[in-house]
């Protein structure tokens, strides 16, 4: 906080005087694992596609494909449209591959180094419990023991740095003929569909950070739905950054066949480190005929102490086509973390009577920069789309809201609803909105709406009247403000994200 | 006058979709008769009243409507309006920037020309509307407003009827005029329709209550359910269903 | 959302020739280099994303002028003070309360960097180079300014408020061909308080783009009012700050665009001081094969606490085939503010239009009622009832010639 800038009385000085005191320590997930790592050779050449490559034991056309991105890449500038500022990234001064020595792939959880399901332990993921449930023979008592309870049934694929490291529910998933995988694993076990699909959403020239995730990506989620298949559970990917000085460039693909439905969930955290890491990933979401895909984001990269010193790079493209009649595809996000974000979650409206959702809540505070939103881009008939964008911004950080809906000549009847709020938290922080609305049909019904407030000084006070602490009643306005959204979110994740807000808030808000 | 012979018609919504909600109906209203439609909720009794007056989505597919004789379903919404069915809206609209007197005289003047008159002429149209809002103890004031915008529930039906006593159309359709109203608004609407009853006009009142009736005295009542007319009688079919409700009636009509 | 310049601009060379002929003007110089650093800005230019001057120009290049439009303020009393392509004109008496001087030595153009293409105005402005109005009392007549001709014509006007000072300012900007590039500065000291009004009218074969500065001292007040019918290509810009604290602004505007027209209202308010307001209501509707833009930012400085800003954008696409694009943005960086905007993009309302035939008025005459209505409240704030009513018949003759 600039020393200069007037702090007002009352409740505003002390919850902003909290703002100020962003602590490494409020970051849980900010420690390293020691593990022994296999890195590629430092810096970005035609051999470290090659390396990557040749690690993953993968064929031929995916090196073409990976090489005609890095040829593609080098003739590709940097994007400077959006409103964050960070120092040049030298990509030759990173490391392009990261795995933890060993299999590349585990054949068990009891393969898996303990390092590493422990870092998962810790981080709350479901792992250990889910290895009673896989494969493990004669286990089926306990199965249906955890099923019974109340714990959520969550199919989980862990990346730990550039691969994956385990994929719980396989047998279960399988019987539904629901393929989850790593995407290393999909090249060699269903190549027709990688091939099919990797690239159709986000092609290989989309834009700079994309275009460098098709060369050097390591690994990443694949998912496939049969027709008319419900999976039946939540299938997730617990990303976690861990090797110093390693960029992540995971890549999702996700393909709901005509008329299935699935649930997934994403979630992020690296450790804390004063150099700055990059993660730029890609994800595909290509919906079919009456298809629906659930993603649900929570990203809590490490964001860099209260000096912005360190901190993820978070520039990802993450992109959605509803291919088909019928198709649905929703997008909620959770960003608390990253020092810089750079992403926008969008929709293809591109099959008749499809329809795209954007829920997105973001936190910023310290100096983080955040530069987030959507874009629905109308194609089919009778297509509609809603966005509600929550954003709270604290302490020194900028966020914008950017996003773009676009209404096709063709696209008949189309509606959109659009809803963005934004929060100040204190006098050194910015709150920005820059929407695009492009229509060219008579018939289609758009509506934009935002608005910008601070945290209002009367209902914290009633709120402290009825007896609620300082910190619990910000804490309880900025849940009600950010409620909409929350509600969109899974169940387990809900508990998870709330949670999330919480100690952002603690350590940013009051 | 009125005359609905084996009606069926679809609704559709915005995306197209079609569902049947008026399942073969018939009803004759005669010229200077009172004809009530009562029915719970979800009977299809606003959606009589759009049918008639012909609006987007609601689609007759089979049957008859007749005004005099003349073919109903093949008239614009406006042509209707000229031919003298008025429709008193549940929900009356809001148009911002258009004020009730812009708007009565504009459509007075419409309904004019497309049946070959002379429009009317400022001072006369203006005596007019003086004696219409005394009648409905309108204000001055509020003629000057845009229509229905930031009116209450009961000054957009009183306005209603000031536009019904203005237009004097041949065949009016209250639909709910009651709902929304108190005590005093619902003697001063009613005493409003009252003075319209006259032996060349028709009346369909559409109420899901008995109160209404009290002041606007029906000649038959009528009983939609489920799309179909399942029972007619005199007014004392209406204080009935007052009585014992819908249930009660509905079960010995079906028996 | 791409933001890529391109540098190489064949099309900068017509008009450095224009320049040359000035000779060697520093300030003149200092201009023309802001506006050739952008070029001639095209649809790859992130603020003319949906105003292409550069194929706006080459289509109108060589295209026959066609007579220009009659002026709506024609008969409003007030001095005239007329541009076009004929030289400066002046009004044949001097109102009171008025100064006025024609500059023949260019004065600098401050803001030349955030108006690229208000700089190419003020970098080429001739016959004068600009002409300063000094307004020092309220007055009692309405100043009018009358923008016209039929070929190439660039304009730099500056019109200053002392303080306490008030006027009504009418702008005509009315076009039968060629490109015509004006720009007003527009300077009100503390307490000053203007009103201006704007008409826009120009031929399907003529580029406009007519732009505004405005500065606001404490207390200022400056309300301005917009109809535009378009031109081949046309755009109505303003930017405006509040530099002083408790100043006001109202940035209304309505555009009505036919077959072949196109009209972006662009606007940028920055609130540089505390507890300022800016009202904003911005009405616009296409039929087949108008293109409308609607650009507007509220940018909110570090401690302008307590400002209350609010952007409204409300478009009628009327038949298939028109166009609207729209871009309202908010920056703001104090957390003591009330700032908003809504866009509405669409048809009309299907139940009003029911409710009104019902009544017995044609589909017709029943969407240009509406229409009419949607509009009127883009002219809301005109504070005298004459002049208003001047605005909503020019919008009532669109909507029943054009329709």
């Amino acid at each position: 906080m600039a020393d200069d800038a007037k702090v007002k009385q009352g409740v505003d000085e002390a919850t902003v005087a909290a703002a100020r005191a962003l602590e490494s320590d409020k970051y849980d997930a900010g420690f390293e694992t020691e593990i022994e790592q296999e890195f590629a050779p430092k810096g970005l050449s035609e051999d470290t596609v090659r390396f990557i490559s040749d690690k993953k034991g993968e064929p031929e056309w995916l090196l073409e494909w990976r090489l005609a991105a890095y040829r593609k890449w080098l003739t590709m500038q940097e994007p400077t449209w959006a409103m964050v500022d960070y120092p040049t990234i030298d990509y030759q001064d990173a490391y392009y591959y990261a795995a933890p020595k060993g299999e590349a792939k585990y054949e068990s959880l009891d393969d898996v180094p303990p390092e590493i399901l422990e870092t998962y332990k810790k981080l709350g993921i479901p792992l250990r419990e889910a290895e009673v449930l896989l494969g493990v023979e004669g286990a089926a008592e306990t199965a249906a023991e955890v099923r019974e309870s109340d714990s959520p049934r969550i199919a989980v694929d862990a990346v730990f740095d550039s691969v994956s490291v385990a994929t719980t529910f396989q047998k279960e998933l399988k019987q539904a003929g629901v393929i989850f995988m790593s995407i290393s694993e999909a090249v060699h076990e269903h190549p027709e569909l990688v091939k099919k699909y990797l690239g159709s959403v986000v092609p290989q020239s989309d834009n700079f950070f994309a275009t460098l995730n098709c060369a050097v990506f390591s690994d990443g989620t694949f998912v496939y739905i049969p027709p008319g298949v419900r999976c039946p559970m939540e299938l997730s990917t617990y990303f976690r950054m861990n090797a110093k000085g390693t960029g992540q460039f995971e890549r999702t693909l996700i393909i709901a066949d005509k008329g299935s439905y699935v649930s997934y969930l994403e979630g992020c955290t690296a450790p804390m480190r004063d150099e700055n890491q990059l993660h730029a990933a890609v994800v595909e979401l290509v919906a079919l005929e009456d298809a629906e895909i659930k993603y649900s984001t929570v990203q809590n990269w490490w964001p860099g102490d209260a000096e912005g010193k360190g901190g993820v790079y978070n520039f990802v493209t993450k992109r959605g086509d509803c291919r088909e009649r019928g198709a649905k595809i929703s997008w909620t996000q959770v960003e608390t973390g990253s020092a810089v974000t750079w992403k926008y979650p969008s929709c293809i409206l591109r099959g008749d009577d499809t329809v795209g959702e954007f829920y997105s809540i973001a936190v910023t505070n310290g100096k983080q920069q955040a530069d987030t939103g959507t874009k629905m881009i109308h194609l089919g008939k009778n297509t509609k789309s809603r966005i509600i964008s929550k954003g709270v911004s604290a302490g020194k950080s900028n966020q914008t809201y950017r996003g773009l809906v676009s209404v096709g000549a063709k696209a008949k009847g189309s509606r959109n609803f659009t809803q963005c709020d934004s929060l100040l938290i204190g006098q050194t922080c910015g709150a920005h909105t820059v929407p695009y609305i492009e229509n060219k049909r008579a018939d289609a019904q758009l509506e934009h709406e935002a608005t910008t407030t601070k945290l209002s000084d009367d209902q914290l006070f009633y709120c402290r009247q009825r007896g609620l602490g300082e910190e619990a009643a910000v804490a309880l306005l900025v849940n009600g403000f950010v409620r909409d959204v929350i509600q969109k979110l899974p169940m387990e994740f809900a508990v998870e994200a709330q949670k999330l807000l919480e100690v952002s808030l603690e350590g940013s808000v009051g | 006058m009125l005359v609905l012979k084996d009606l069926v018609a679809r609704v559709e919504n915005e995306d197209g979709e079609g569902k049947e909600i008026i399942k073969g109906l018939s009803l004759e209203v005669p010229a200077g008769e009172v004809h009530a439609i009562m029915g719970p909720n979800g009977a299809g009794k606003s959606t009589l009243s759009y049918l008639l007056t012909g609006r987007d989505g609601y689609t007759p597919i089979s049957g008859t409507a007749e005004l005099n004789g003349e073919n109903l379903f093949e008239l614009d919404p406006e042509e209707r309006a000229a031919k003298g069915v008025f429709l008193s809206f549940q929900y009356p609209l809001e148009i911002p920037g258009v004020p009730v007197m812009t708007f009565v005289r504009t459509a007075m003047n419409a309904q004019r020309k497309t049946r070959g008159e002379d429009e009317i002429s400022a001072p006369e149209f203006l005596k007019k509307a003086r004696e219409v809002a005394k009648l409905l103890k309108i204000d001055a004031d509020m003629l000057k407003r845009p229509l229905n915008v930031g009116f209450s529930g009961g000054e957009k039906k009183r306005l209603e009827i000031f536009q019904m006593l203005m237009l004097e159309p041949k065949f009016l359709i209250l639909d709910e005029t009651d709902s929304g109203l108190d005590i005093d608004a619902l003697r001063i609407v009613s005493d409003g329709v009252n003075a319209l009853r006259s032996d060349e006009r028709g009346m369909l009142v559409i109420t899901h209550y008995q109160r209404l009736l009290d002041h606007i005295k029906p000649d038959r009542v009528h009983v939609l359910a489920n799309g179909r007319i399942v029972a007619s009688g005199g007014p004392e079919l209406a204080l009935r269903l007052e009585k014992e409700g819908y249930d009660g009636v509905l079960a010995e009509a079906a028996a | 959302m791409p933001d890529v310049i391109d540098k190489i601009d064949p099309g900068v060379a017509r008009f450095a020739e224009i320049l040359s002929k000035f000779g060697e003007d520093p300030r003149r110089q200092r201009a023309f280099d802001a506006f050739a650093s952008v070029g001639i800005p095209h649809r790859r230019v992130e603020n003319w994303r949906w105003s292409d001057i550069r194929a706006g120009l080459k289509s109108i290049d060589g295209a026959a002028p066609v007579a220009v439009p009659a002026d709506p303020f024609a008969d409003v009393l007030g001095a005239v003070f007329r541009f076009s392509d004929k030289g400066f004109q002046p009004p044949a008496k001097r109102p009171a309360g008025v100064q006025y001087y024609s500059k023949s030595d260019a004065p600098a153009f401050a803001s030349a960097e955030e108006l690229p293409m208000g700089a190419l105005a003020a970098a080429l402005a001739d016959d004068p180079a600009a002409v300063v109005i000094e307004i020092a009392a309220p007055l009692a007549e309405p100043i009018r300014l009358v923008f016209d001709g039929q070929s190439d014509r660039f304009h730099h006007v500056a019109i200053i408020l002392r303080e306490g000072a008030q006027a009504t300012i009418l702008e005509s900007c009315l076009s039968g061909g060629g490109f015509a590039n004006a720009v007003i500065e527009y300077t009100l000291e503390k307490g000053a308080s203007a009103e201006r009004l704007v008409m826009q009218s120009g031929g399907a074969s003529t580029v406009q783009l007519h732009t505004a500065k405005v500065a606001l001292a404490a207390d200022a007040r400056f309300s301005q009012t917009v109809y535009a019918t378009g031109s081949k290509l046309c755009r109505v810009e303003t930017r405006l700050v509040h530099e002083g604290s408790h100043s006001e602004a109202i940035l209304n505007g309505a555009y009505l665009l036919g077959d072949g027209y196109h009209c972006d209202f662009t606007s940028h308010v920055r609130h540089a001081d505390e507890d300022c307001k800016t009202e904003q209501a911005v009405k616009g509707a296409a039929l087949a094969g108008g293109k409308g833009a609607f650009q507007g930012k509220f940018y909110v400085k570090r401690g302008a606490q307590r400002t209350d800003a609010n952007m409204q954008h409300n478009a009628l696409l009327l038949e298939d085939g028109a166009e609207i694009n729209a871009k309202p943005e908010l920056e703001i960086y104090a957390d003591d503010v009330a700032c908003a905007h809504g866009n509405t993009c669409g048809a009309l309302d299907a139940d009003q239009l029911f409710y009104l035939r019902q009544r017995g008025i044609p589909e017709a005459e029943a969407k240009a009622l509406l229409t009419r209505s949607f509009v009127a409240d883009a002219f809301a704030e005109i504070s005298d009832e004459a002049l208003q009513e001047l605005f909503l018949d020019a919008a009532h003759a669109w909507l029943t010639e054009v329709r």
